[in-house]
């Protein structure tokens, strides 16, 4: 049971718990500051990205939690594992997909300009329905994130392009190293040891993010 | 073709014009930096000076408008704001 559910390698438990609370406050802050820009302009795609990236600051909030609880499970008990260390497990990686893929699909909704509810809600359905009756979910989860992420890092690509400064050239950087990320995710799968290079691949993303915020807050004119 | 201005960009130059003119700047001076009419210009500072965002003084008998603190905050948000939506792909 534990093989099929966890993929990181046993001694990167703790490590990862720390990257996801990273990832959360990032992607925590980015949804706070579209918020902030949705207040200011009521633009109504500042909403769609703040939203975004809360439910993104949830699944890693959720998985790290979960995890880490389930972590403290596993060590009050020494013989058997414990069937709450399972429900938690299962808990955290369930809660993480589902709010990654609802995410996600904003971000793609939002680069797509696309305003009708009924689209996020049928790519939700759909994507839900294709990871819950699969035999590996894990793979059609991380190649249902990489396809979305293709789309998105295009779309960030193509505003580089259009705007040629560090911080869209931050922003376009971070979206194509989570798509590798995500990418490396998927033949992890098979080659565990790949895991830890993915999870670095998505700090090099979300560090990226964050300079990215740190410029803009820091910027005076 | 240039795009029409939204009501925030407008109010935006209003008050980056006043802040460029070392915030102390005569009503022909906004109208000319603006690029509004004399009608909206009235409208627009009328609805700034209630919202607390600029403020009127009078010197020698010349009416000027500065930006209030409120109004400066404004200025360093909306570009905060503005920087963030471009990087992110939002017109």
């Amino acid at each position: 049971m534990i093989s099929i559910i966890e993929i990181s390698p046993t001694w990167f438990y703790n490590y990862n718990i720390i990257l996801e609370m990273f990832f959360a406050v990032i992607s925590g802050l980015i949804s706070w500051f579209g918020a902030k820009a949705y207040r200011i302009t009521k633009k109504n795609e500042a909403k769609i990205l703040s939203r975004a990236f809360l439910f993104i600051s949830l699944s890693y909030l959720l998985e790290g939690v979960f995890s880490w609880l389930s972590i403290r499970e596993i060590l009050n008990k020494s013989s058997q594992i414990p069937w709450s260390y399972l429900l938690l497990r299962t808990t955290a990686i369930y809660s993480h997909k589902l709010f990654m893929l609802l995410g996600l699909i904003a971000l793609f909704i939002f680069t797509i300009k696309e305003k009708r509810k009924e689209v996020f809600i049928i790519l939700t359905a759909i994507s839900i329905l294709t990871i819950s009756f699969q035999n590996s979910c894990w793979m059609s989860f991380f190649l249902l994130n990489t396809i979305f992420l293709l789309f998105i890092s295009q779309y960030y690509l193509k505003n580089y392009m259009r705007r040629k400064n560090l911080a869209s050239l931050l922003t376009s950087c971070a979206f194509i190293l989570m798509t590798l990320a995500n990418i490396t995710l998927a033949i992890s799968i098979e080659n565990p040891i790949l895991y830890v290079p993915s999870q670095c691949l998505n700090l090099g993303a979300y560090t990226a993010l964050l300079t990215n915020l740190y410029i803009i807050l820091k910027a005076r004119k | 073709m240039k795009k029409k201005r939204n009501k925030l960009e407008i109010v935006y130059d209003i008050m980056r014009a006043i802040m460029d003119q070392k915030n102390r700047v005569r009503p022909t001076q906004i109208l000319y930096k603006s690029n509004l009419s004399h009608k909206m210009l009235v409208e627009y500072i009328n609805e700034l000076v209630g919202k607390g965002l600029i403020e009127e003084v009078e010197e020698d008998k010349k009416r000027y408008y500065c930006l209030t603190k409120k109004g400066f905050r404004f200025i360093e948000d909306y570009e905060k704001v503005k920087a963030f939506m471009e990087c992110y792909g939002i017109e």
